[in-house]
């Protein structure tokens, strides 16, 4: 018999499904902020219609080679950001994992960092992942100390992948596998 | 004044597809599962005739309509019998990276041509896509890109441990890059 846990709460936050209608207008509010998009992605910088978010939401909507959650704080309710899992279409050996916290009042507080571990737990539990990887710029230190935290190992650096503001910016390779997360879990039972 | 030309190398051909001669061909190939990885991107399987002509299409497709693939079949240039493809798989044009593929599928041709393909479209991405860094992501089996992207002056700059599973194994995933300026001395050189 499976025990009735709840997978997918951590101690701030919890993961919760994407709502086209709701969360089409939150995303678009924070592409606003150049500083989040340039966090995210190494695309240029843009803003997105709410209308274009919703319609490419309720597209991707039920896709096979890719999950995606809102973050919800487990205090107010509030969604901060979104999450997901990505690249996996085939095979359930390696994910990508996205993360970006939306309001910059959750910056640094410990939001992110809850919602990668459940992430984890989900991956390797719920979808039987072998490993999970992720891409962060030089420049996100704060992202990397998080991704630090949650277990994730330092697997290399692609030299000036990035060109913003005039110089060019590493771009660093991160992993956790299996094994390493059954370890840092166990650690953090055991505390 | 264009002294090197981009689509020749000193065995091969860079040429378009050939929807006529290469469907059968390239169908064959990836009767070999890990020919055929390179055409799949999710289940990998062997393709039929018309499930590759679907893939060339949706391939070209997409080429046309991003301008940020650029794809070449290769074939000898003995025979014009087809070897494989060489590609670059996307281009980010705001920050001037690239990343390639090199895919052998005929037998006779695995292990021989990889090295002078690699130069070929490393040539290409710097002298006609005028990039400034240029990807190739390898698994940890395939030995003979290995060698080459090192011969050719890559560097591995990363390493995804245990990322891939093929033949009843977890294998690394590897990625290698080259710069510009290091391309630049290796040809002064």
């Amino acid at each position: 018999m499976i025990e009735k846990q709840d997978i997918l709460t951590g101690e701030k936050v919890r993961l919760v499904p994407i709502d086209a209608e709701r969360d089409s207008i939150l995303f678009s509010l924070w592409h606003r902020n150049s500083e989040y998009s340039r966090l995210l992605d190494s695309d240029p910088a843009r803003q997105f219609s709410s209308i274009a978010t919703k319609k490419w939401i309720e597209e991707n909507e039920l896709a096979h080679d890719f999950v995606s959650f809102g973050i919800q704080s487990i205090e107010d309710g509030t969604i901060l950001g979104d999450i997901g899992l990505g690249d996996f279409s085939g095979q359930f050996t390696n994910t990508f994992v996205g993360l970006g916290i939306g309001d910059p009042q959750y910056w640094g507080k410990g939001y992110g960092s809850d919602a990668m571990r459940i992430i984890l737990r989900y991956a390797f539990e719920i979808l039987n992942f072998h490993r999970v990887s992720l891409t962060v710029f030089e420049y996100n230190t704060r992202a990397i100390r998080s991704y630090e935290k949650c277990g994730f190992q330092h697997e290399g650096r692609l030299r000036e992948f990035l060109s913003r503001e005039g110089r060019r910016w590493d771009l660093l390779f991160m992993g956790i596998t299996r094994y390493e997360w059954q370890d840092a879990f166990q650690k953090m039972e055991n505390a | 004044m264009m002294k090197y030309p981009l689509f020749e190398t000193e065995n091969c051909l860079l040429t378009e597809i050939d929807y006529e001669k290469d469907l059968e061909t390239d169908s064959l190939f990836t009767q070999d599962l890990r020919y055929a990885r390179y055409w799949c991107k999710g289940i990998v399987k062997p393709l039929s005739k018309n499930e590759m002509k679907k893939t060339y299409e949706k391939l070209e497709k997409k080429a046309d309509e991003s301008r940020n693939k650029f794809h070449f079949a290769v074939r000898s240039k003995v025979d014009s019998q087809l070897i494989g493809y060489a590609r670059f798989d996307w281009v980010f044009w705001n920050d001037q990276c690239g990343e390639i593929k090199v895919a052998i599928g005929h037998p006779e041709y695995l292990g021989k041509v990889e090295q002078e393909l690699i130069e070929k479209l490393t040539y290409y991405g710097f002298h006609e896509l005028n990039l400034h860094r240029i990807d190739c992501y390898i698994s940890q089996f395939e030995e003979e890109l290995d060698l080459s992207l090192k011969k050719v002056g890559y560097l591995r700059e990363a390493i995804f441990r245990e990322a891939e599973f093929f033949n009843n194994k977890y294998w690394d995933r590897y990625v290698y890059g080259i710069l510009r300026p290091s391309w630049s001395q290796k040809l002064e050189a």
